[in-house]
């Protein structure tokens, strides 16, 4: 976004926000629980399904009740394949200790009570690809060095390419020892979806936050150059590390990850509960599951490189 | 075939049959006694056959009698009737002056639609003097707000000036100054309109028939008329409120040949804080504000040409500025307003044929600008997007006898599109330039005519059409758009009407905020999304009695190819991006029933509108492609007015507005989402938003509560040595009802949020 039209926003926010805001006990839509389904399959793991509950949106508990008296069935839809059950393993996660094959197509069927759950995903196959990262740069934000990313004969529906970078500084804490920044990435690539971005004023290019998701109608060899806002070397000299990551994402992932992080833009409330938006329109993620929410995707050679 | 030509044929013996009959024409003007400035649409009856003819705009009337002595009476609102007797041997033109009262407090001799702000076809009309004396938040007339308390009319949003007519969005209403379209209509972020009240001559809303004459959109048509100014006085009127000054000034150039008047408004608010600000510590500043200038001048060469030329220049901003040390100076700023200009010759051949033909200019811009300068460096962002109209057309209007009138014209504008986005960066030596927006361009060519038959003295029938041809790019979109309407008197105090129009709508406003933002954005059809379209019947019955107007209407409406953004898109993601890539299209439906009543004159005058209707929308890509309610879908909506004269110069006024809630789209649950395939991403704020992913069951799944308020004002007039001096106190939302504007969740509880608490004002007026 802009920065002075963030500001405006902002400002304009603020001061409708102080207007007269008070609690209230308005009534809300009914509230009916759902069963949530998720699954991120790859061939790298065993397959893996996670059962919960959803809450009312009003209930401030961090843990989302389990599922843990489900039947869970996985099919490879391929001739031939077995059916495979899963064992539900505590915390309403439900595993088998087989790995799922890229370009293969896998149906979940989920039966708790009378309720049943299904959901359909197919693995894409693998992009040849590759990273390298450049020299320090003068022309960029400082002085950090080119990224660029080079993909090799995508063919049409073996996945949507997504990309990435992360800084991860160790800091002293009680909680944890890293801390990860969604970095901001900069670039003047054609080939991006460009949903989540700006147009930087400064440097005259697109500013990613931290991820970008190729368009799913570029196919064949292209590669995408592009820097991060961030200073790497501040992060290196701190002995943090710099991490890139591309992978592919089936159709559902793929769609279930763009509209999720729509929907967590357009949200009046960042889990933070600073983002006051007034214009929000709420949006709602995408699900593949059948009787149910969440989502059963899959993402295949998920490359990381990282520096130190 | 045959039946074609006899019913043409009929139709022009029937039209031509008073020529046969020996009638003589009387036409003329009417004029304010004391300004010397035509008084538009002023009835006049024809009392030997009780006929009603209605003056134009410009005061021009026509009727037509036998020859000899003729008895015609003249009423306008807010003027003292006149009855006399004509002697027309032959043809006749003549001038009547009508003298203003302050107000009239005897109702016996009123008729019908005099003072009534309905006419017999279900159109409204208010005058400057009506829109001033509605109660308003800062005591700030408003010529929309005014036009919000009619029937089938709504604000939307508490306090904003846009109109919802019959279901439809803001950018459904035609609004224009003169003539000319203005885009943007809003000042201080929607709250006042850019409309400046005291330059009025005469509103004109038109949602139950649309005149052919009109066209490209689909709800409503606002046709606002500025005075022309004193032609015999020269007069100014200075007022001072809590949020803006204002000031006009009018005279004649050359006595009861040309005058001119001018009005100009400012907010001072910004002036205050920019004073406030310079004296206190820090290099901060925060500036909202606004102005605008109105002003029309024209000339009457003879009793046959006149020319007019009339103009709007306005502007708001919002600027923001941080800069601490000297160091560094950081600048925000947000800049729009609206330029028109129109150029107008009207011109009479002869008594009953009159060609209006105009030039017109209308600009619609904005701006966001960022700039940082230090010692060494310097860059500046601006985001421009323009509008600009260029027109021309002309109208001609033939009536040759009091059966038939015919209104038809042409009218060819090009619309340009201008966004822009420049930066330039100057580090010590570095400059560039940016700018890789396209323009587009379409141009409209419209050819219009529609007929107007008086039948049997009880029945009026009106058949027009408009045709239009757009280009964008390469493609050709053409549309033929049939009015259809019909009143037929059952008494002499009792119509019953009813109309069908088709419109179609080139341009759309991309808007998911409620609020008039000037960010909202203007585009136009291209060549994969379609125009919009609407189809409209609507009847009803309308009277007069026991001192009251009154009408009860029906419509449906049924619209397609509306614009939304798709699920998830808003102005707010990436906002350079291309705007078609996040819209989806889809229908609308709107019906209900209509109903206004008003006292129009006497020591109490009241009015009541209100409506009972239901809309929604279906879109394919919206809500599971699904039926779902509009956003302001209110089933109920109720305005009532009552105002009560201690005497001619002290009133009191009251307005109560009652509505059903609108909908909001608001989640019921929440669930956890799948973790992010990069390393450490889950410690990440981005993470935890993944977790704690909203569910949303429907669009516009929450009814908002019923809305209520109370305003009330007092107006008292007196007359100085050297004018006269208004004081106009007034209370917004007297009881302070908390009306929800929205909800939302924070820390997990459930927040509400009103906007328009009580808001006492008082303003100033002095006319001299």
């Amino acid at each position: 976004m802009n920065f002075s039209f963030k500001f405006f926003v902002n400002v304009l926010g603020i001061a409708l926000l102080s207007g007269c805001v008070r609690d209230t006990s308005f009534p809300l839509p009914t509230y009916k629980q759902r069963l949530v389904m998720l699954a991120l399959f790859n061939p790298d793991s065993i397959m893996k399904v996670t059962l919960s509950k959803s809450l009312p949106v009003l209930d401030a508990s961090p843990v989302y009740p389990p599922v843990t008296d489900a039947h869970v069935l996985c099919y490879n839809n391929a001739p031939g394949k077995a059916l495979d059950t899963l064992r539900h393993v505590g915390n309403g996660v439900y595993i088998v200790k087989k790995k799922p094959l890229a370009g293969h197509t896998y149906t979940i069927k989920v039966q708790v009570g009378d309720l049943q759950l299904s959901a359909t995903d197919t693995l894409p196959t693998s992009t040849s690809n590759l990273i390298t990262i450049g020299d320090a740069n003068k022309a960029n934000p400082n002085q950090n060095p080119d990224i660029t990313a080079f993909y090799n004969g995508k063919i049409a529906g073996n996945g949507i390419i997504w990309l990435g970078a992360l800084l991860h500084r160790p800091i002293i804490s009680k909680d944890t020892a890293i801390r990860t920044e969604a970095v901001s990435l900069l670039t003047y690539a054609t080939v991006l979806d460009s949903f989540n971005s700006s147009l930087d004023p400064d440097y005259s290019q697109r500013n990613y936050r931290f991820i970008m998701r190729v368009r799913p109608e570029i196919i064949g060899t292209y590669n995408i150059a592009f820097t991060v806002f961030n200073s790497i070397k501040n992060v290196l000299d701190q002995n943090g590390s710099l991490e890139v990551f591309t992978f592919s994402a089936s159709s559902n992932y793929d769609r279930y990850l763009k509209s999720s992080m729509v929907a967590s833009e357009n949200s009046l409330n960042s889990s933070e509960g600073s983002n006051l938006n007034p214009f929000y329109e709420p949006s709602n993620t995408f699900s593949n599951v059948q009787n149910g929410l969440g989502v059963f995707g899959s993402v295949v050679s998920s490359k990381r490189i990282f520096v130190k | 075939m045959r039946t074609i030509i006899n019913i043409v044929l009929i139709t022009c013996f029937i039209a031509f049959s008073d020529t046969i009959a020996q009638k003589v024409s009387i036409s003329g003007i009417i004029k304010d006694k004391e300004s010397g400035e035509p008084i538009p649409f002023s009835n006049v009856t024809y009392e030997s056959e009780n006929r009603l003819t209605t003056a134009d705009r410009y005061g021009r009337f026509v009727v037509y009698a036998n020859q000899g002595k003729n008895t015609l009476s003249i009423n306008a609102g807010g003027y003292k009737g006149q009855e006399f007797e004509a002697y027309a041997g032959t043809d006749t033109v003549i001038t009547v002056e009508l003298e203003k009262v302050v107000i009239q407090l005897n109702a016996v001799t009123i008729k019908f639609q005099q003072n009534s702000i309905i006419n017999q076809h279900g159109s409204f009309r208010l005058t400057s003097r009506q829109i001033k004396e509605l109660p308003t938040i800062f005591a700030e007339p408003d010529v929309l707000k005014s036009l919000q308390l009619l029937p089938g009319v709504q604000a939307g949003t508490e306090g904003s000036v846009g109109l919802h007519v019959r279901g439809g969005s803001p950018d459904q209403n035609l609004i224009l100054l003169d003539g000319v379209p203005v885009y943007n209509i809003n000042h201080l972020f929607g709250f006042f309109s850019v409309i400046n009240p005291d330059i009025i001559s005469s509103v004109d809303l038109y949602k139950n028939e649309m005149p052919a004459r009109y066209g490209g959109r689909l709800s409503s048509v606002t046709d606002i008329t500025l005075r022309e100014g004193n032609m015999r006085k020269h007069k100014a009127n200075f007022q001072i409120g809590l949020i803006s000054t204002k000031a006009l000034i009018e005279g004649p150039i050359k006595k009861d040949t040309a005058s001119f008047i001018i009005s100009a408004r400012r907010s001072w608010l910004d002036i205050l804080a920019g004073a406030i600000q310079s004296v206190s510590p820090g290099g901060a500043s925060l500036r909202l504000g606004f102005y605008d200038l109105s002003g029309k001048i024209n000339y009457k060469f003879d009793q046959k040409n006149h020319l007019f030329f009339s103009t709007y220049f306005g502007r708001d901003s919002f600027k923001n500025r941080i800069g601490d040390d000297g160091s560094h100076e950081s600048q925000n700023r947000l800049r729009w307003g609206n330029a028109t200009g129109i150029l107008r010759w009207n011109h009479q051949f002869n008594s009953t044929l009159a060609m209006n033909s105009s030039l017109s200019y209308t600009n619609f811009r904005y701006q966001v600008e960022t700039r940082y300068e230090t010692q060494s460096d310097y860059y500046r962002s601006r985001i421009t997007s323009n509008i600009q109209d260029y027109t021309a057309s002309t109208s001609l209007l033939y009536k040759p006898s009091h059966l038939l009138e015919v209104d038809f014209g042409a009218n060819f504008a090009s619309h340009q599109f201008n966004p822009k986005i420049e930066q330039v960066k100057n580090s010590g030596f570095n400059e560039q330039l940016s700018d890789n927006q396209p323009r587009v361009v379409v141009n409209d060519t419209k050819i219009y005519a529609e007929g107007s038959l008086n039948l049997f003295g009880d029945l009026n029938l009106k058949a027009g059409a408009n045709f239009n041809v757009l280009m964008v790019g390469k493609k050709v979109y053409s549309s033929f758009q049939p009015r259809l309407s019909a009143k037929y008197s059952l008494a002499a105090d009792l119509s019953i009407y009813g109309s069908y129009y088709r419109t179609v709508q080139y341009l759309h406003l991309l808007s998911n905020s409620s609020l008039g933002l000037p960010t909202d954005l203007w585009v136009p059809v291209t060549e994969s999304l379609k125009p919009e379209l609407a189809d409209q019947i609507s009847t009803g019955i309308n009277g007069f009695h026991l001192s009251h107007n009154w009408s009860v209407g029906l419509y449906q409406k049924q619209m397609s190819n509306l614009l939304e953004y798709v699920e998830g898109a808003s102005f707010l993601n990436a906002i350079d991006a291309d705007w078609s890539e996040k819209v989806t299209s889809g229908n609308g439906n709107s019906r209900g029933v209509e109903v206004f009543v008003q006292k129009p004159s006497g020591t109490i005058t009241y009015f009541l509108s209100y409506t009972l209707s239901r809309t929604d929308r279906l879109f394919k890509e919206l809500n599971n492609g699904t039926r779902f309610p509009y956003k302001y879908d209110r089933k109920h909506l109720l305005n009532a007015s009552i105002q009560y004269h201690f005497s001619k110069e002290r009133s009191i006024q009251a307005l109560f507005s009652l509505n059903s809630g609108g909908y909001l789209t608001f989640p019921v649950a929440r669930t956890n989402g799948l973790p992010f395939p990069a390393t450490g991403v889950n410690n990440t704020n981005f993470s935890k938003s993944l977790n704690a992913l909203s569910y949303l069951p429907d669009r516009n799944n929450l009814h908002m509560p019923i809305y209520h308020r109370l305003d009330l004002s007092y107006r008292s007039q007196k007359q100085k040595k050297h004018g006269v001096r208004t004081w106009t106190f007034s209370v917004y939302n007297i009881y302070n009802n908390k009306n929800l504007f929205y909800i939302f969740v924070q820390n997990g509880r459930l927040k509400e949020l009103s906007l328009l608490p009580i808001i006492p004002a008082v303003s100033y007026e002095f006319q001299f």
